[in-house]
């Protein structure tokens, strides 16, 4: 019997078919995109926030202490909080870019003015040391977050991170 | 494809109705991606002039024509006719 069709199997696991016999191997065929579709998560933005908190208030500890260590220790905390500003842009831009798409853009209309709060507070935190600003960094990569989780329809909680600066982030409840 | 199809469903693609009639909306279609060339399952959600926008039945999850724009007839390799694994579902 000749027959002009193609089997195929959604990518997967697959257990054995009697018709699979009488057939060509079937070719796998994608219904999820897979790679370019990654591993998304908040999580890195969350703790990078939370680091330029920690470094402002470093920064700020040393007060006016001046000299040779202090000056390289300030340095240091600058480094990493100009360092840490700009990987939380980073991580928030890669989700919203790639992942979010227009229906959720469509089910949260605070989304894209969340994501350039984020840019635009990133980049103040790394030109000042006020730690308000900082706070407000993190308050909207937590509201992102929020509204990240939302999408996948997982709900989250709040908790004060267990480590200095001891803020609350957003958690997934798994 | 959730919920229609699941990974590790099998199915029955013809390639020779098209050459009865032209593909229409509603119709899930094996095709290739414009972007890599690999063999994907959506559905044809509507024509545009002599190409289909076709979209994945779980839009939240799914990359489709709203990333990479309506389809030529000829990227389109057959029609979904029967799913005959799981058989009940």
């Amino acid at each position: 019997m000749k027959v002009d069709a193609v089997t195929l199997i959604v990518r997967g696991e697959t257990a054995g078919a009697m018709i699979d016999k009488f057939f060509k191997p079937p070719q796998v065929v994608y219904a999820h995109c897979d790679i370019p579709c990654g591993i998304y998560d908040p999580h890195q933005a969350q703790i990078a926030a939370l680091t330029v908190v920690r470094m402002m208030d470093l920064i700020l500890e040393s007060g006016d202490a001046s000299g040779t260590v202090p000056t390289h220790n300030i340095a240091r905390y600058v480094a990493v909080k100009d360092e840490h500003a700009e990987l939380c842009k980073h991580e928030i831009r890669v989700i919203w870019g790639d992942y979010m798409k227009q229906e959720h853009i469509d089910k949260h209309p605070e989304l894209n003015e969340t994501v350039h709060r984020v840019m635009q507070l990133g980049s103040e935190a790394r030109q000042g040391i006020d730690r308000k600003v900082a706070l407000e960094l993190l308050g909207a990569v937590n509201r992102f977050a929020e509204m990240f989780w939302e999408t996948k329809g997982v709900k989250t909680k709040r908790a004060k991170a267990p480590y200095l600066p001891e803020e609350e982030i957003v958690y997934p409840a798994l | 494809m959730e919920p229609t199809y699941s990974p590790g469903d099998k199915l029955f693609v013809s390639k020779f109705v098209y050459r009865f009639r032209v593909p229409r909306a509603g119709d899930v279609v094996v095709l290739h991606d414009p972007r890599t060339g690999r063999l994907v399952l959506k559905r044809i959600e509507r024509i545009e002039g002599k190409k289909y926008f076709v979209a994945g039945d779980n839009p939240g999850e799914s990359t489709d024509s709203r990333r990479f724009g309506a389809v030529p007839r000829d990227s389109i390799i057959g029609k979904v006719s029967y799913k005959y694994y799981p058989f009940f579902k």
